[in-house]
Formats: structure tokens, C-alpha cells, sequence
């Protein structure tokens, strides 16, 4: 008979983690007899419950999502509109991550911030502001186009610039550091003004354009920043529009291991595939769990992992997953049937009738569940 | 055990000796794992080169902490 401490260390390789804690605390007060029977118990329906070999795990996630997003059509109709935040939601949303656009409609960067920047509304706002791009636009009260004399004056608006902690040289700095155009900057209390050197009024409106456009502060790309409050961790973190993660990391305060952004192409690059796979499980996660359909997370994986195990973000399509399939059948299977056909014909391409697809196609048994099995020994 | 992107706790190299039992016990030659590319950022946090397995303990909603092990390919 194993002692408490032995069965106890045993568990906790086969069962997950939660489970096992579940269990011990269970059988903390019973007898050694109770507490074995306990244990049979569990492991019996544990081990009963994980998924068999040659089970059609991809057949039943296309089921899980598939089935509940046909409501999801009809229901977003209810929903448009109801939250204050711009987000790509429902269908929209879960086309685009499926089909791993380079860029979401809406690029959101969820900045976490290390304590004690995310403990105060004015902690977490005072690291926004370093983040939010700030452009010559936004500090400009009044801007002048001067055809006749070749220059652009742009009065700034003190107020503004002092929300942000700017001072009037900082603008002076930036816009004298714009390259490409032959420019002489001049200072006047809270005005600055503009002259080309060479003067060509064609040119001065793009000038003009350019220079409205110029960064003073903060990270390129972020265009609006808004400070939200998570009750369930009590802090501050902030919601971006526009991304730069690469950019946001650097930053002293930011929380590297919490901040990412919903585009798969940018978390692929800057924090990882893993960290991509996880996004992506997350995001389909949202978008049903926001239209009121529970769908289990596990199906929702299976789906991240077929997009990234190649090691880069994958669309699922012929494109992507599919084109990745190493028979030439089941690729002409699925779209523009002809084309496909004719470029397997072109390499030579040989069919192995290993997969589901192509197995149908001949009419051979799938390898599913008791088709996975073949017999070793020769009769 | 802490935290180094969102979704993964913890990566390592398995040492060459114990990626070949690995690969014995999983009956799988080194290509037919999920692959991760040489530039990935975890790759170079690790320390890993093409050809090394690396150990990724990720985060799971419902486990906690799942495995998952990957080739480290050129690229």
C-alpha cells in the first residue's frame, strides 16, 4: 500500500492542475479506504473522458464553432452598438482572425501597466500621455496659409499644450526635423511659421499637410488612448486605437508579460508564435463569449494550433492550412479545383491516400477512430 | 511559476539526450512536431539553434499549463 505522500505525487503527474487540487483538498479528511476509493473514482472518469485515438477532433471543433455562428449573424443585429468602444465584433471579427488578416479593421493594443503606474486613474493617465501620438494638428489652434509670401503660420493652442506638457520649442524641434523639404523655421510666442525656401505655392499645401501631421510626442501609430479600470485585478490599464507594440515594450512602465494588441501579424512578430496561438484562441474566445454562445476554449485551440504550427500565423484556407496539406486531392478538394489539379499534374506531385479527404474521394476507408488501425502481423 | 508573454510561462532547450527519448516516447521524428522559426522571439529568449526542441509551458484556460514542444527551424 502506497503511502498518502506517494499516491499524492502520482496524481499530480497524470491529473491537470486544478483537478488535482480539487481532489486533494477532497481527500485531506477522509480515511486512507475512503480516500482511495475517491481516488479510483476520479482517475476512472478522468481518464475515461480524454479523447481517444483516431477521434475526429477536427470534425467536432467545425461543428462547436460552426453551429453557434450561424446565430451569431441573426444576433448581432441586437448587439450592434451597445458598448461605448469601436471594436470589430461578431462574424467580422472572427472572419478576420480566421483568416489571419495583416491588419484587424480596428487595431486595439491592451497596455498593462506595472504597479504602482496602474493603482491611479492619474498614474495610468500620465503613461498615456507618453504613449498617445501627439501631432502638430492636435496642438494647433489656427493655421495660416500665406500663398503670396510662401509661408504657413500655425498659432498653438497654450491650453493644449500644456494638458500634455509640451512647450512651444518642442514643436519648433519637430517640425524643424522634418526631412525631404528645405525649410526655415521661425518662432513667435505661440506661433510658429513656415517658409519654404524656394518658394512654389504648388508645394505648400503638401507642406502644409505634412507638417500638421508631424509627431511631437509620443508613440508612432497610437491614435487615441482610452484608461480603463479592471475590477477583478483593481487597476488601471489603458485601451489603445493604433498599434506599435514594438515601440509600447520599451516603455519602463508597461507590463510585458499582460500588454499585446488584436493584430496576429504584430504579436507574431514582436512576442512570439506562442504568443500569437494564444491570441488567436482568446480573440474567437471574445467574440462568441460577447454574443452570449459558450463554445469550449479547447475547440477554440485546436484551431489557433492548426494556424501556427508551421512556427508563422497561417490563414485557414487555401492560402494557408490547406495549402500546407500534402495531398494534391484534398487541396483540389476544397477550391479552384482545376487549377490546383493541373499544378500537382505540373510537379508530378504522388497521392498517398493517407488523409480523410482524398480516402474518400477513392472510396478507401478514412483514417478515423477503428480506420486508424491496420494490421503488423502477416496472416 | 511567473509569467514571459501572454500565454507562455515558462520555455526551455531540451538537451539533446532527452529530446531523443522524447521523440522515442512520442514516436515522432523531430519534423512532425509543430515547428518555431529561428527569428521568434521566444526562440532567441531561450537561447535555442535550429535543430534544438524547445520545452514551452504555456498557459491553459482550463489545465492551467499545458506543454507543448517545438523544432526550432531555420528562418
Amino acid at each position: 500500500m502506497m503511502s498518502r505522500q506517494e499516491l499524492l505525487a502520482k496524481l499530480l503527474n497524470l491529473l491537470p492542475k486544478p483537478l488535482y487540487r480539487e481532489l486533494e483538498s477532497a481527500i485531506r479528511d477522509l480515511s486512507d479506504e475512503k480516500a482511495l476509493q475517491l481516488v479510483y473514482r476520479v482517475l476512472k472518469s478522468y481518464i475515461s473522458s480524454l479523447i481517444d485515438p483516431g477521434e475526429a477532433i477536427g470534425i467536432v471543433t467545425a461543428q462547436s464553432i460552426g453551429e453557434p455562428s450561424t446565430q451569431m449573424v441573426l444576433r448581432s443585429f441586437h448587439y450592434a452598438g451597445l458598448k461605448e468602444f469601436s471594436m470589430a465584433k461578431g462574424l467580422p471579427r472572427m472572419v478576420e482572425i480566421v483568416d489571419a488578416r495583416r491588419a484587424p479593421s480596428i487595431p486595439l493594443m491592451y497596455v498593462y501597466l506595472k504597479p504602482p503606474h496602474n493603482k491611479s486613474r492619474d498614474a495610468a493617465e500620465s503613461v498615456a500621455k507618453k504613449i498617445q501620438q501627439v501631432t502638430v494638428n492636435a496642438v494647433a489652434r489656427e493655421v495660416d496659409v500665406d500663398y503670396l509670401a510662401g509661408t504657413i503660420t500655425i498659432t498653438l493652442d497654450s491650453e493644449q499644450l500644456k494638458y500634455r506638457g509640451l512647450s512651444v520649442e518642442d514643436v519648433r524641434r519637430a517640425v524643424s526635423k522634418i526631412r525631404g523639404r528645405d525649410l526655415s523655421v521661425a518662432v513667435q510666442d505661440c506661433s510658429i511659421t513656415i517658409m519654404l525656401n524656394t518658394p512654389d505655392i504648388l508645394k505648400l499645401r503638401k507642406v502644409r499637410d505634412k507638417v500638421l501631421n508631424t509627431r511631437i510626442s509620443g508613440i508612432r501609430g497610437v491614435k487615441k488612448v482610452v484608461i480603463q479600470y479592471d475590477s477583478t485585478n483593481n487597476e488601471w490599464f489603458i485601451i489603445t486605437e493604433g498599434t506599435n507594440l514594438e515601440a509600447v515594450l520599451q516603455l519602463e512602465e508597461v507590463d510585458k508579460t499582460r500588454t499585446y494588441s488584436n493584430n496576429l501579424h504584430e504579436v507574431e512578430e514582436v512576442l512570439g508564435i506562442e504568443a500569437a496561438k494564444a491570441l488567436i484562441a482568446r480573440e474567437i474566445k471574445r467574440v462568441l463569449d460577447e454574443q452570449g454562445l459558450d463554445v469550449d476554449i479547447r475547440h477554440m485551440y485546436l484551431v489557433a494550433d492548426a494556424m501556427t504550427w508551421s512556427g508563422r500565423v497561417r490563414p485557414i484556407g487555401r492560402h494557408g492550412v490547406v495549402r500546407a496539406k500534402e495531398s494534391p486531392l484534398a487541396r483540389a478538394a476544397f477550391e479552384v479545383t482545376v487549377k490546383t489539379l493541373l499544378e500537382a499534374a505540373m510537379r508530378g506531385e504522388p497521392e498517398h491516400f493517407k488523409g480523410v479527404v482524398e480516402s474518400i474521394i477513392a472510396g478507401k476507408y478514412t483514417p478515423i477512430g477503428t480506420g486508424m488501425v491496420r494490421l503488423l502481423m502477416q496472416l | 511559476m511567473g509569467r514571459i508573454v501572454i500565454g507562455v510561462k515558462d520555455v526551455s532547450v531540451i538537451p539533446r539526450e532527452q529530446a531523443k527519448e522524447l521523440l522515442k516516447k512520442l514516436r515522432l521524428k523531430p519534423w512532425q512536431l509543430p515547428w518555431i522559426r529561428a527569428s521568434d522571439p521566444l526562440v532567441k529568449y531561450a537561447g535555442a539553434r535550429p535543430g534544438d526542441i524547445l520545452k514551452i509551458v504555456e498557459e491553459f484556460p482550463t489545465a492551467e499549463e499545458v506543454v507543448c514542444y517545438r523544432l526550432v527551424v531555420p528562418g
